[in-house]
């Protein structure tokens, strides 16, 4: 609490830690040791379900993987992963979040941490817990207090120009995955401008286009996630 | 200072876990089909005068304590609590409600010598509510006025999100209750040196029932 470049106590080391305010640094509680936490957000059917599914098949067998679920109605997605058989069953557990998806992400995110640490303790190896928000709008972004990296998720039905419009979860957000490329010229969608519009928008932050149910739909995604995962366990080990 | 404090707990955008409850009118307004104003009224009054007086009561017993810095047998409290809850779902809210209490307290305060229920399980919602407001001054009048209007405003806002009603109507209806709960207030001050065993047990038997109903519903929007 002493970190303050030039600001200097003193006073004996049995005066306890008095943190003035200009000492109080404005973060999270201590992260040491746990799991990397990766949020998937987006608007709604845009696929995040189904890049949950495609991740789990895909990295299962090399990471002990948690998920957690919100949705608005009770526990559909938690159901839907449970029933494709992606992870044992114990490890997928469901949040239900109040009329208010983004609110259990980002505002008020106690249920989503309950859930999370719970699911943590109890299966004792997890690597990476992925958090699946429900489906929200464009501006619906995780708080920083539950995750450590977050994705993004549109999709090309939801109309090329949704990357232009921007938008917090667009600018922001860890990745960004452009879905459903398969679908693009079917709905009018011009992949390669939507593309070149998200990247404009985010400062060199990484942009997937893929359709994540379709073979190795998955892969570039599943790359960066190991990636995440490596490095955030060898800066935590 | 403590005015403020106070501010801050009233806050719907405090983080302790509330907005995705509605305090039994999911269930209420649905199973009974409770569809206007008036009915959301009733209901509230009938929570006020029966859960709202117990909850206050206590609420202000434990600030009274901590306030006169007497020990709390916090395993009695907690018995206590438990034996006016009807229902086990009820029961498991409102310990899933104090552990976020908890968390948002010990990560706000850290590193504070923070009063809070001692034992092995997750407290009830109000024990912690109760340690979180008399750790930043709030007054037991204040706090048992503030949990109050939490009790009344977790339904309002799920009644607003369920069923649209015009959000001016809703705080005109939440203003014309400040007078009943005015009385609840006073009531539960009364309380304050009395023995646990002895506070205000008012409960609402059908309510308990409703939210056990709605604990085996496949589709709900609130977890309460």
């Amino acid at each position: 609490m002493h970190g303050i470049p030039g600001h200097s106590h003193d006073h004996d080391d049995d005066a306890g830690d008095e943190a003035g305010p200009d000492d109080v640094a404005y973060g999270s509680a201590a992260n040491d040791g746990r799991p990397i936490r990766i949020g998937i957000g987006g608007p709604v059917g845009c696929g995040k379900t189904s890049l949950v599914a495609s991740l789990c098949r895909e990295l299962a067998d090399e990471l002990s993987i948690a998920v957690v679920t919100n949705d608005i109605f009770t526990t559909e997605d938690a159901e839907e992963l449970r029933r494709q058989g992606v992870l044992p069953e114990e490890r997928i557990v469901a949040v239900e979040t109040g009329c208010c998806p983004h609110t259990a992400i980002r505002d008020d995110i106690s249920a989503n941490l309950d859930a999370v640490e719970a699911l943590e303790d109890r299966l004792g190896d997890v690597q990476l817990t992925l958090v699946e928000s429900g489906g929200d709008n464009l501006t619906a972004i995780f708080s920083k207090g539950l995750v450590d990296r977050q994705v993004f998720v549109i999709d090309t039905a939801g109309g090329d120009d949704v990357p232009r419009k921007g938008g917090p979860g667009i600018a922001s957000a860890d990745l960004l995955l452009i879905n459903k490329i398969d679908l693009a010229p079917h709905v009018g969608s011009d992949v390669d401008r939507m593309v070149a519009d998200a990247s404009e928008r985010r400062s060199g932050r990484p942009v997937i286009a893929a359709a994540v149910t379709k073979p190795s739909g998955v892969d570039e995604i599943a790359a960066w996630i190991r990636g995440e995962q490596r490095d955030w366990a060898s800066a935590t080990a | 200072m403590a005015t403020g404090a106070l501010a801050l707990l009233a806050d719907g955008r405090f983080p302790s876990g509330g907005h995705a409850h509605s305090a039994g009118w999911e269930a209420a307004q649905k199973l009974l089909q409770l569809d206007d104003t008036a009915a959301l009224r009733s209901f509230i009054d009938g929570r006020l005068a029966t859960v709202g007086l117990t909850e206050a009561a206590f609420v202000a017993a434990i600030i009274h304590r901590l306030d006169a810095s007497v020990s709390i047998a916090w395993g009695e409290v907690d018995a206590e609590v438990d034996a006016r809850i009807a229902s086990p779902i009820a029961r498991r809210t409102s310990r899933s409600l104090g552990r976020q209490w908890v968390r948002a307290a010990r990560s706000i305060w850290r590193g504070e010598s923070l009063a809070l229920p001692a034992g092995d399980g997750d407290p009830h919602q109000i024990a912690a509510f109760a340690c979180v407001a008399a750790h930043v001054g709030i007054t037991p009048e204040d706090a048992v006025r503030l949990h109050l209007h939490h009790l009344v405003a977790t339904i309002t806002t799920a009644a607003v999100r369920l069923q649209g009603f015009d959000p001016f109507a809703i705080q005109r209806l939440q203003f014309d209750l400040l007078e009943s709960t005015d009385r609840i207030v006073d009531d539960a001050l009364s309380w304050q040196r009395v023995p646990w065993s002895e506070l205000p047990a008012s409960s609402g038997p059908l309510a308990d029932q409703l939210i056990e109903h709605h604990a085996t519903w496949d589709l709900r929007l609130f977890q309460s």
